[in-house]
Formats: C-alpha cells, structure tokens, sequence
C-alpha cells in the first residue's frame, strides 16, 4: 500500500521529494511536546510539495485512497495537536514552501507561503521598510506562519496585536478534495488580498486555530504595520502581588505596549533570581516601538507613569526587558539547555482575573513541591499579556530522558488544565490535546457544530483525523 | 566537558546531549533580521531536504535507537546516503542555542564549543554504527580501505608521498636530517592531489623565503586520522594518531604547521581527547599555516615586493573557522598583499560549506547537493577577482564549482599561492 502511495506522490512532486524509509520517517514523529515524548508516531510517508497545485493533487489522491494527511511546518508544536491516525498518514512537510509572495504596499499586506519561517517574514519585510504586529511565537526561527494560524499561536507583539489571527486579512486553502479555496477579499476574484471580513461569513475562521482538520492552508496574508525606527523598555519590581496585578491591569488597559510579561515568583527564580534576593515578588516588563520617537516616548512614558503610581520599582530594563525583545525567537532553547526541555501550560485569562489565577496556580505549584524537588523538575510562571487578556503559563522543564519525569509532567500538566481552565476559566488560545477535556468536551452544541463542519468538508476524514477532539472514524462516534 | 573534545563515538556517550535537543528546529534553517544568518543547513536546502539531513532529525532517529525503537542491524541504503550526504560542516551546532550557561554572558558571540550539543560527535557516532555493521556506501568503504592499507584516502602509493618535493627549486629538509623543531605536515589530500600539492609547494616557499627553519616527514608522513573519525571509524582513527604520536616523538616535534585545517582540527581537538597525556606531554604547538604566514607578516620577516592589485574574497573553511575560530589570520595575510578583500553574505561564523568536509569530497550524494556550485556561485556575486582559499578540499572543490558557471572570470588560489604572487 504505502509502496503504491509513493510511487504515485512520486509522480506528483518528483522522487527527490517523497520517502517512506523507515529512518526518514521516523526523524517526524515528534514534535515539541510532551504527547510526543511519551509516544512518537511516524507516518506512513513523508511528501514534501512545492507549491498550490502539488498540494491539491496530493489531497486528491488521499482523498480517493482515503488516506490521512498530517500536515507539519516547523514541528514546534508544543500543545500536541496531531490526531490519531498519524503512522498510515502522508505527512505533507510543508516547508519548501517557504516564499514572501509579495508584500503589497497598496493594500499594507504581505502574502506568505505558508511553510515560511516567522524569523524570514520578519526579516523580509523589515527590509521593506514595514513591521509585523504580532511577529511570532516564541519558537519563531524554527515555526512557519501556516502552523502558527493552524494552531493559533501568540507571542511577540500579542499584546499590542493579539494572537496570529488577529493581523490575518486572507487566507489561500487547499480543500480536503483538492479544490482551492481564498477567503475575505480574495473571494472576489478581481480584488487584492486586503480585508478578512467583507462579502460574507469569515470561512478563514473554519481554519485559523482548526490543527489542520478542515484543509491545508497554503498561504497566509497578514497586514503590515509602518517600521518601527524607536522603542523603548520598562521594568519593575514589586513586593506584593496585588499592586502587580493592578499595574498589569492598567497596562493592558492603555493597550499601548507591545509586550508586557508578568514574572511571578518562581519565574523570578529562574530568570532573575537576584531579584527575589532583593524581596520581589513579581516583576513587569514592557516593551514598545513604533513609527517615530515621540509616540514611543509618549507611550512609554505612560506605562512607567503607571508603574510607578502602583508603587513598582524601577529595575534595570536594559537587562531585563530589552534582551527579550532585541533577542526574540532565541531564549526558550537556552534555557532548556539549562534546566531542561519545557512543557508550556498556556492560557489566557481576563485581565482583570490574572491575580486570581496565579494565585491558584502557585498554590498548585507549592502542593506538588516535593514531586518537583524529586524529579528535578523546575517551574517558571511567565504571564505574557495579550490585548485585554492576561495570559498565566507555567513552563515545567525536565528530564526529557527520564521515562518517570516524563509521566510525571504529563500528570501534573493534566491537574494543570483541570485547574486552570476547569476551574479558573482560563482558555487555550493555541491547541493541543492537554486542555481538550476541559473546553470542547464540556460543550456538546459546539463539538456537534465542530463535527458538521467536518462531515461536510472533509467526508472521508482525511485531514488529521482525530485531532480537535473529532472522531478518527465517524462510524464510530458515540 | 565541551563539545569536540571528547573520545568515544558511541550513541550511548551523548545520550545526554541527545535528550537535551529541544527540537526547535534553528538547525534546520534561520532566518535572523539581525545578521546575516539566512540558512543553517546547505545540505537540506540542495536535496530533498527531510528533517533526517538535519540535527533535530538525526536526533530524533538517536533517540529511537537508543529505546530500541529503531533497529540498526536495518538502516536503510537511503538513509545510510542522508547520513554520508552530511558534510559535517558544522553550522547547525554554530546556530543551535542550547549554550552552555557559563557563556550566556557572551550571546550571541559564542564560540563553537559553546554550544552544548556535539552535533558532529552525535553524526561521527551514527555512521560508527554503519561502518560497524559493513554497509557503507561504496566509494566511503574504499576511502576507509585506503587509509587503511596506503595510508591516504586515494589510495596512492606510500612511496610517492613526498613527490610535491620535486617540484621546489630548494631542498627541503627530512625529518631525521638533524633538528626538527617545526613540522609543515602536508597531509594526505595535499600531498597526493595535483592541484593541491601546488598549494603545499607554495607555503614551503613562502616559508623558505622568510628563513623558516622547517622540517618534513616526506614518506614516512602519516594519515592524521581525520577523515577515518569523521567518517565513523574510530578504531582506525585511534591507531593512526598513536602512530603519529610515534613520529612526533621520535623526531622531537615542537611545532606542526598544517596545510589542511582537517588535520590541524584534529590535532586540536581529537588527538588531546583520545591520546590524553601522551599528546599533552608533547607540549607542541600546532599551528594552521595561515597562521604561521600571518606571524610572519607581522614580524616583518616576511617580505611583501608588489601589491596585488585585485579583488579577493575568501572561503573560511569550516575546520578552521567556524570549529576553531581562526578568522582573521587568512584576512591579515591576504590585506598585508595590498589585495581589497570583499565578504561574500554567509562568511565567518555563517560559512557557507564547499561541499567537501565529512567525506563529502569523495562521496556524492543520491540527491546531488553540489554545494561547491552553490558556493562559487556566491564567490562570483561579489565581483571579486580571486577566491581565496585556505584548505586542500575547498581547492579541490571551489575550483570544480567554478567550472560549472558559465560567466565567471575568477580564479580559485590559496592565501599561501597569493602571498607567493607578491614575494617574487
């Protein structure tokens, strides 16, 4: 079988870009998470198409042979979004599709393949003379623009710009049966990529956040924002949550910083833990650029006027703000270099309920001290805001080489969810099978609507069956 | 202990290292707006590209073998061409950031052995595995052999060694000829390969030319051991540095100066790893030869008698830059000419490999990479007049890049060769 699908994917994209070697196959069975270091799958073949058409001819023949299709960026993945059927699937390796298709000054958009890596989009279009809002997840070097929209990430720039989907004006979509979709302005077959909602329903919101289980999105157009030429940096220390909590709330409030990151005490630890010597219990951090100097002053000054009238105490910003910023896309692998892989527990939360929830969450944290202490495992509560949500992630790093830290992990990440969405209602933004159980399991009306959409766009269940809770057969959903 | 000085190449002794890979891929590629950093990997952008050319993917296939979820007794023939497609260039462990802590002060001017993960280490000990079960492809068991039994990877006879002698207009003086103080170790790709014994030729005139009292093995020269470790066989490795050990002993060796920055990589990095004290107690100084030029330059013993009056750009080798650090003694050699020196976009740090390093100059991979086209392709969008090189294989491999361009004008010659144009 999986002989008979290469030869003829073969033909589709040429020999060089098709294997089903056991060795090749075996180097995608994992991606950044914990689901896939307790159990890597390979796929059946590993296909890696060159453009639209490829694509569409590929999910024709899985479409008549009824073949799953994973599709895979960057294979930073931390949430676990792949479905079940992942060792008989094609995985489409979708970054040779990695091209700026065009940056359109008239519109203030840019038109990205979707295999493009954040880090070359950036780059492209600064040298144009423009900026992103939202610039990419933290993992920006290694993941694409297509697996970010796919799984709804955020990052640098969400404060300001919310997550990914928030800058999306059109999206280009190869269907389940191979036909291709534009969506927003694009529908019009005379106009620019240029607006999301116009013409009718938003279809781009079947596939943003949708773990690729509608269709295969192959190109992505964002707006652009004017360079930024200035920017500027705050960081604070306080003493006690509540004065924290109320200068995060403030902060968000203005909406005028890029980037605003809470670190609670045991990120204290962890990042700064000279800090925490001084008695903080917390630090803020802010970032903002813009257009010119006088609106980065202005909106600066703003945020430190802030600061400082909940009592904050100015910490060196250079060191502690700007680095992240001016080094975006290069922290997180150091630091599991350090103290170990990380399994993130994100979600977002009002603004005005962070405090509550962190709270919740360092009682959590304190309860299973010993297991941590046990395991070696170390704990780090970053709080990345975005627009009017806070945002409580606790990254847990460990062992990825101790098959006991490793259960251990996965456990309490699982208590983590149930508490901080079952409880605390927080809400993943991004996917992954750790929070499911809490939010789209608890909602029969939306799961149903979920799988409608699935039984008429995808018949044969072909696109990464099993993901988004849906069933990886439909005849035998309950 | 850092990376590229440790013994063992056995998937076991980088388990840990393994399992420190956070999977985020930068070594697959990156783009970063704030240098020039555009790709990472030259052998995944030329081929198919599958995650299993690059190091995340390597370890993942690690990992399988080591919880016996992949057996090795079956590695594949494609696989087995992905591993040895490889040129173990080194830009992939340049650009992972799993740095070690103690170096976080210098991010992001890190040195090579500050990143924790010996990618290298972990590809030398998956092509171990291959080497051990005998299935190598065909033109790398033929390279092993030769080193082997002639003691050079074309397999040409021992006894014509030392014939790039003949070619100099002075005598060179032979270990066991009296005092051997400095060593000029030719090495097996320079002293056998037509194009490359004229860059060996060319140091020993420049040498002789500023009265360098300077020694060499000739025939009795050995195999540095290099390309056997590279190549994944470590027990002949082991056998020909203790050799060399030997050599360097008998003849009271104080100083090496290499011609190729395989050998001096190797002596470097390899030898004080597996021979432990033995090489310490040598107490030699090992030296590339563009280092030794460069020295002299600056002592003024060496004698510049024209300038040369082109474009140069040069191609940092990987063993000498990237691994070893050594940037800027080629480029004050080559300035000191009066020669203008342009930069191709991916230099230093970010070099761009000829396709030759990890075997990669005698073995072509299925998918036809041909990175030394990619590269020369990049040499000539500078404009520049000449391409300077600073190691055999890049000679070798630069020069055959060149031919596949149809409008190019420049020339492929050594720093030692561009010297020799201004001394005469």
């Amino acid at each position: 079988m999986s002989k008979n699908l290469s030869s003829k994917l073969r033909e589709i994209v040429g020999s060089k870009y098709v294997s089903d070697d056991e060795y090749v196959r075996w180097s995608y069975s994992m991606d950044s998470n914990i689901f896939d270091v307790l159990d890597p799958t390979p796929p059946l073949v590993v296909v890696r198409p060159g453009n639209v058409e490829e694509i569409s001819k590929i999910l024709q023949l899985a479409n008549s042979t009824k073949t799953p299709i994973y599709v895979r960026g960057g294979g930073t993945d931390g949430g676990g979004s792949r479905g079940t059927k992942i060792t008989d699937s094609i995985l489409i390796d979708i970054t040779r599709m990695n091209n700026v298709v065009q940056i359109d000054e008239v519109s203030q958009t840019v038109t990205v393949e979707a295999g493009a890596t954040w880090g070359k989009l950036n780059k492209e279009v600064e040298e144009k003379g423009w900026r992103l809002g939202y610039k990419g997840p933290y993992s920006g070097y290694g993941s694409t623009v297509g697996g970010s929209v796919a799984v709804q990430s955020n990052g640098y720039g969400s404060t300001r710009y919310g997550v990914v989907a928030e800058d999306l004006t059109n999206l280009k979509v190869v269907l389940p049966d191979g036909e291709i979709l534009e969506t927003g302005s694009a529908v019009n077959p005379s106009a620019k990529k240029f607006y999301r909602y116009c013409i009718g329903p938003d279809l781009a919101g079947i596939f943003v956040g949708s773990g690729g289980c509608f269709g295969l999105i192959a190109e992505v157009t964002l707006r652009l924002y004017p360079e930024a030429v200035g920017n500027a940096f705050g960081a604070y220390g306080f003493r006690d949550y509540e004065s924290t909590q109320e200068c995060y709330y403030l902060w968000l409030k203005t909406r005028e910083a890029d980037h605003v990151a809470w670190f609670a005490e045991d990120g204290l630890k962890v990042n700064s833990p000279e800090l925490c010597d001084e008695g903080y219990v917390s630090m803020l951090t802010f970032a903002v650029e813009d257009q010119t100097q006088e609106l980065v002053d202005a909106r600066a000054k703003l945020l430190h006027q802030i600061a400082k009238e909940q009592g904050g105490e100015s910490l060196d910003a250079d060191k502690y703000a700007k680095g992240d910023w001016d080094y975006k896309f290069e922290l997180l692998p150091r630091w599991a270099a350090k103290i170990g892989q990380w399994q993130w527990n994100c979600h977002m939360i009002p603004a005005g309920d962070a405090l509550m929830d962190l709270k919740a969450v360092l009682n959590f944290l304190n309860q299973h001290k010993e297991e941590f202490k046990k395991h070696n495992v170390t704990h780090s509560t970053v709080s990345i805001a975005h627009k009017n949500a806070g945002h409580v992630s606790t990254s847990m790093y460990y062992d990825q080489g101790n098959p006991e830290t490793v259960k251990l992990v996965k456990r309490l990440c699982d208590k983590y969810a149930e508490l901080s969405i079952g409880k605390n209602g927080g809400c993943n933004y991004w996917l992954g099978k750790i929070w499911y159980p809490y939010t789209i399991m608890r909602n029969a009306v939306y799961r149903k609507l979920l799988l409608s959409v699935k039984k008429a766009v995808d018949p044969n269940n072909i696109m990464n069956p099993g993901g988004l809770t849906l069933p990886p057969d439909f005849d035998k959903e309950a | 202990m850092k990376s590229r000085t440790r013994r063992g190449r056995n998937l076991e002794n980088f388990r840990r290292e393994i399992y420190l890979c956070s999977r985020c891929g930068y070594c697959r590629g990156m783009v970063r707006a704030r240098d020039t950093t555009d790709l990472v990997c030259p052998i995944r952008e030329n081929t198919g590209g599958f995650d299993s050319f690059t190091a995340r993917g390597r370890n993942i296939i690690a990992r399988g073998i080591l919880e016996g979820k992949l057996d090795p007794k079956s590695v594949s023939p494609e696989f087995v061409d992905i591993l040895f497609a490889c040129t173990l260039c080194g830009s992939c462990q340049e650009h992972c950031l799993s740095l070690d802590p103690n170096t976080w002060d210098v991010f992001p001017d890190n040195k090579f052995t500050d990143h924790k993960v010996d990618v290298l280490g972990i590809a030398e000990s998956l092509r171990g595995i291959i080497i051990e079960k005998g299935n190598p492809p065909p033109a790398i068991r033929q390279v092993l052999q030769n080193i082997q039994l002639h003691g050079n990877a074309e397999g040409r006879p021992r006894n014509k060694r030392e014939e790039f002698l003949k070619e100099l207009d002075f005598r060179v003086k032979k270990a066991g000829e009296g005092k051997c103080d400095t060593l000029l170790y030719a090495g097996s790709v320079a002293s056998y390969n037509q194009r490359d014994q004229k860059i060996v030729q060319a140091i020993a005139r420049v040498l002789h030319v500023s009265n360098v009292h300077f020694c060499v093995l000739g025939n009795e020269e050995e195999d540095s051991g290099s390309d056997a470790l590279r190549l994944g066989e470590e027990g002949l490795f082991e056998e020909l540095a203790q050799r060399n050990l030997a050599l360097f002993k008998k003849y009271g060796v104080k100083n090496i100066v290499c011609v190729s920055p395989h050998d001096y990589d190797s002596f470097v990095n390899d030898y004080p790893a597996y021979l432990e004290d033995e090489w310490s107690k040598l107490k030699v100084k090992l030296q590339h030869y563009t280092e030794s030029l460069a020295e002299l330059v600056h002592s003024g013993k060496l004698k510049i008698r024209k300038r040369l009056g082109k474009t140069v750009v040069f191609q940092d080798p990987c063993y000498l830059g990237r691994i070893n650090g050594v940037f800027d003694a080629p480029r004050e050699v080559i300035k000191a000419t009066g020669a203008e020196m342009v930069e191709m976009r991916c230099s230093r740090r970010n070099s761009y490999c000829c396709g030759g390093g990890g075997g990669g100059v005698w073995y072509e991979a299925l998918h036809k990479p041909r990175l030394q086209t990619q590269r020369a392709k990049q040499a000539c969008e500078t404009g520049a007049d000449i391409l300077a090189v600073a190691c055999p294989i890049c000679a070798q491999m630069l020069e055959e890049g060149l031919t596949s361009l149809e409008k190019c004008e420049m020339k492929v010659l050594d720093v030692a060769e561009i010297l020799l144009e201004t001394m005469n």
